[in-house]
């Protein structure tokens, strides 16, 4: 072994209760910042899961100025819903799965009079509601939207597209009367709530149809929030095989710029495609406020750490200057006692990096196992958050440490080989 | 500047050549506004192989002098030729080589490193140059040496765990491992014991008699003055004559 790596190895156990103070801030510092990745690494991901799986899913088809006329009359951009346009849409690399939606806004009135008895139910006078809707088809929307279905707090999704039945959100089923899923279900169709809505012409159109579900959300959502089948809901508007847009799940979400690119080559001008930071930009900008803070808070710890071993540092360049001189007069030149210093330095960063990267890997792994249940602001339903840690985290973190101490020893080590070798010896 | 002439004033008294060849050398040290000046214009020469043994009072530039020989400072004005070379004017870095090549050094406290045994102490100066020395044909050198200053039981020792006439022995060891043209002794008995001392002062004779290892000591030992063939005064910064 190298002269060099040999003592700098041994000089850490010179004096072990100054190593062991440096070597315990970085350990501290990077289990710390760890188990801060790895709980942010959850929240990013249960956000952006419940967005793309949940809420808009990994990117949108509508027809050019949909979105910019969403709260207008969304109605007006609708387009057929044909077998070819399916095929066109699934021949693009990564797109994975495709679900036909029909956005619509309407009222949902209670039946009058509502049964008597019910506990839930009670009050007979009639109520209406205001919901602004999806019209989907379940097995085609399960697949692209999976986390959605999750949030399910009572009763059950319609089977099928035509079923005369919807699903409706906790904060609407309550005061409407409707909260009661199994007593919903044994009701006759007279006292079914009714659902109007107005059509592309504006003429109000409804229809008697069961709540077979009570949805929550894990995000902050519109409350009034509903799902509706698809084709019983064009039956009603008129508007058998017309959709609004198409939401689509890709095998790779990181991919969606390249699949935008391809379907806006592929669909041509008549078509507007939406990657989902683009529909729901406010979600993109959370997350990356998440990453500010996060890198914020990494580079307070490691200012810290970093402190800590530059003055550990300057410490033992302090306490061997005679050894210095000796080394000086033995004939050894400037670069080898920078080297030296600045090698002990890495050693203390990258031990400590280790140690600190192994408890923290084995803290987030048990925190990973039992899960952190949280609740998300606006959100009615707990998040259960499992940390995890990527492999990149681990190595930029291993490697910033180690080669942040070798650098920040650079300033002592430069100090040690600057001095004269003369006065050097002669320190007390 | 001094010229070739003063230099050459120095006279070779045991090998044909001269080691040390300083001309004129003066040292001043500048202590706030106040110039002190160490050293005053020494003219001073030691041939190879010679026991020499530099004398002095406290403040007299004794110490100033043997630094500046073994190259670890640097004088204000005036020539100094090591084995024939002008070392007056080198950078650090050379200066570095010089001692590692030419210069041994023996040291009051001893100055090894702690954290290195008795091999890699004694190894040390030889593992630092740029071209090193294939480590099995080192490693038998330095037990060789090892042998010659009788630390043979010693050699995975630390520092630590050796006594002073002991951690002696592996400082003289590591100066003779580079097989120096000079060995340089600031006071390497003063912190030894008198039977230790003797030992001690009775190897560095034999290495000086049997290697022709020029030996230069500053010491206050009267022992060490019994024992060299010469003997160099220092006054004031300047050189006394014999």
């Amino acid at each position: 072994m190298s002269p060099l790596v040999l003592m700098s190895f041994r000089n850490l156990s010179r004096n072990r209760r100054r190593t062991l103070l440096a070597l315990g801030a970085v350990v501290v510092g990077l289990c710390a910042l760890t188990m801060i990745r790895g709980f942010v690494n959850s929240v990013r991901q249960a956000q952006l899961g419940a967005t793309v799986y949940g809420t808009t899913g990994m990117m949108q088809i509508h027809r050019t100025g949909y979105l910019k006329n969403v709260l207008s009359n969304p109605l007006d951009l609708a387009f057929a819903d044909t077998a070819e346009l399916r095929e066109k849409i699934l021949s693009v690399k990564h797109v994975k799965a495709l679900s036909p939606r029909l956005q619509f806004s309407g009222s949902l009135s209670a039946a009058e009079p509502v049964v008597a008895g019910a506990e839930a139910q009670t009050n007979s006078e009639p109520k209406t509601t205001f919901i602004a809707a999806n019209a989907v088809d379940p097995e085609l929307d399960r697949i692209v939207l999976p986390q959605f279905y999750t949030w399910l707090t009572a009763g059950k999704v319609f089977d099928t597209a035509d079923a005369p039945s919807m699903v409706v959100h906790g904060d609407i089923a309550g005061p409407l009367g409707v909260g009661n899923v199994e007593l919903n279900m044994s009701q006759p169709k007279e006292l079914w709530p009714v659902l109007l809505t107005p059509d592309k012409d504006g003429s109000l159109a409804g229809e008697a149809i069961q709540v077979t579900g009570v949805i929550g959300s894990a995000v902050p959502t519109d409350k009034r929030l509903a799902l509706a089948p698809l084709r019983t809901v064009q039956r009603i508007l008129k508007m058998d095989g017309q959709i609004t847009e198409y939401v689509l799940t890709l095998d790779d979400v990181a991919r969606a710029s390249d699949v935008q690119s391809d379907l806006v080559k592929i669909l041509g001008p008549d078509f507007e495609v939406s990657r989902w930071d683009e529909i729901v930009p406010f979600i993109q900008e959370l997350l990356s406020n998440i990453d500010f803070i996060f890198d914020i808070i990494t580079s307070v710890f490691l200012l810290v750490i970093m402190l800590g071993i530059v003055n550990s540092m300057f410490m033992n360049v302090l306490e061997r200057v005679r050894e210095i001189g000796t080394m000086m007069a033995l004939g050894i030149r400037r670069g080898y006692i920078l080297a030296l210093f600045v090698l002990e330095g890495a050693f203390i960063g990258s031990l400590g990096a280790f140690i600190g990267l192994g408890i923290g890997i084995g803290i987030v792994a048990i925190a990973s196992k039992i899960g952190i249940p949280i609740n998300a602001p606006g959100s009615t339903l707990k998040f259960m958050l499992h940390p995890f840690l990527t492999v990149s985290f681990l190595l930029r973190a291993f490697l910033l440490t180690s080669m942040g101490a070798a650098l920040v020893s650079l300033w002592p080590a430069w100090r040690a080989s600057r001095m004269k070798p003369v006065e050097a010896l002669s320190a007390v | 500047m001094a010229d070739q002439s003063a230099v050459s004033a120095g006279k070779a008294r045991v090998g044909s050549q001269n080691i040390i060849q300083i001309a004129d050398l003066k040292k001043i040290y500048q202590l706030g506004k106040t110039s002190v000046e160490a050293l005053r214009g020494v003219n001073f020469s030691v041939a190879e192989g010679e026991f020499t043994v530099v004398l002095g009072p406290s403040g007299s530039g004794k110490t100033t002098l043997l630094n500046i020989i073994g190259c670890l400072d640097r004088a204000t004005s005036g020539q100094y030729l090591l084995d024939g070379e002008d070392v007056s004017n080198r950078d650090f870095n050379d200066l570095a080589e010089v001692r590692n090549f030419k210069i041994g050094f023996i040291f009051q406290n001893f100055n090894l490193i702690p954290v290195l045994n008795v091999i890699e102490n004694i190894e040390f100066p030889c593992l630092v140059r740029d071209k090193r020395e294939e480590r099995a044909k080192l490693r038998e050198r330095v037990r060789a040496v090892c042998a010659e200053v009788g630390l043979e039981r010693f050699m995975t020792h630390k520092p630590d765990e050796l006594s002073g006439g002991q951690r002696q022995r592996v400082a003289i060891a590591r100066a003779l491992i580079t097989e120096p043209r000079l060995v340089l002794a600031d006071e390497p008995t003063a912190n030894l014991d008198s039977k230790t001392s003797d030992q001690i002062l009775e190897l560095m004779q034999r290495l000086n008699r049997e290697h022709s290892t020029t030996f230069l000591f500053a010491t206050h030992d009267p022992r060490v003055m019994e024992l060299a063939r010469r003997t160099v005064r220092i006054k004031d910064g300047l050189v006394v004559p014999d």
